[in-house]
């Protein structure tokens, strides 16, 4: 047996593999796997803010690990914030099979578990969306919702013109009503979907959504984090305990430094 | 509603609201046990879902990435 090269997958090859829909449809299915293990993820401080995430995962096929950088000033340099690749094994030979762009799968699959909590919470819901951050995870999740949830009409916020500016064209390209708004807050209660995919370095959104609305918030993932106000993040009342539930799925123990 | 558990220790906007983020569902147990059909949002009631990423949805991407290049 001859061992094999790996399929090298570049952004657009890993974009092509990923439709939304698809991707949210598999995503399901990790979800009701048994067979799924996905340890702690390692978060390592690299210092300045910056961070290196070691993250793997196996079923009964494949095992995955990815490895990224994540450096939120990078944008002012003009390099990628995300920069890395996920190795993909089979796991009865040992052997690769391919090697996929990082922060492609990062901003798609994000945009995709997004879309997905929509299809199960708001699967009705109609109306514009706020995008507040206008990066990689914005314009995944503005395809996302366009394609998945019909999504037409779309305001985009950003700390940076250029970004939003080039947002809202991306949009208007694809058919959509598309246009920068300079404060999030003064809109965002007219909106159905609210998207805030910030560096989460501070809070920008100090205004609480409209009943009904339908928020993804991605941009904090550490206790330090944050893009809504604390008003805002809180809910209205006690969740009832419909959701305790055993866990579903088996996780792993595993080195882990925890964030920050 | 959060994304995994993994959110109990790294959802920053809703530990720093006092939010007891252990007690919010996850995505997984709304998708496995259908607990958005008897128990879901009702109307006018917002969802807050915070998505804090996690390597099953890497997983899930490498899935369907290279389903055709498995034997």
């Amino acid at each position: 047996m001859k061992p094999r090269s790996p399929s090298i997958f570049d952004a657009p090859a890993t974009a092509a593999a990923l439709p939304y829909p698809a991707l949210a449809s598999a995503i399901e299915d990790v979800l009701r796997d048994p067979t799924v293990a996905v340890p702690p993820r390692m978060v390592l401080p690299v210092g300045q803010g910056n961070s290196l995430f070691v993250m793997p995962a196996h079923d009964a096929r494949i095992a995955i690990t990815k490895i990224i950088t994540v450096l939120p000033s990078n944008r002012q340099r003009g390099l990628p914030p995300v920069q890395g690749d996920i190795l993909v094994f089979d796991i009865q030979s040992g052997q690769r099979i391919a090697v996929l762009d990082g922060p492609t799968v990062t901003a798609r699959r994000t945009a995709a578990v997004s879309l997905l909590a929509a299809q199960k919470l708001a699967p009705g819901l109609r109306g514009p969306m706020l995008i507040v951050g206008a990066g990689d995870q914005g314009c995944a999740h503005l395809e996302a919702f366009h394609t998945g949830m019909g999504v037409r009409e779309v305001w985009v916020h950003s700390r940076s013109e250029a970004s939003a500016h080039a947002l809202v064209l991306h949009a208007q390209s694809l058919g959509m009503q598309a246009q920068q708004v300079s404060d999030p807050n003064k809109v965002v209660m007219d909106c159905a979907w609210v998207m805030t995919t910030t560096p989460a370095l501070e809070v920008v959104m100090t205004t609480a959504p409209a009943p009904g609305a339908f928020v993804s918030a991605v941009g904090a993932f550490t206790p330090q984090m944050a893009e809504w106000s604390r008003p805002c993040a809180k809910p209205c009342r006690t969740p009832r305990p419909w959701w305790s539930t055993p866990a579903t799925l088996t996780m792993k123990r595993a080195i882990c430094c925890k964030p920050g | 509603m959060v994304d995994t558990r993994d959110a109990d220790h790294e959802a920053g906007d809703l530990l720093q609201a006092g939010v007891n983020v252990g007690a919010l569902p996850t995505l997984g147990d709304v998708v496995c046990h259908g607990a958005q059909k008897a128990m879901g949002p009702k109307a006018g009631q917002t969802v807050f879902f915070k998505n804090c990423g996690w390597a099953g949805w890497d997983l899930a991407a490498s899935r369907c990435a290279v389903a055709g290049l498995l034997a």
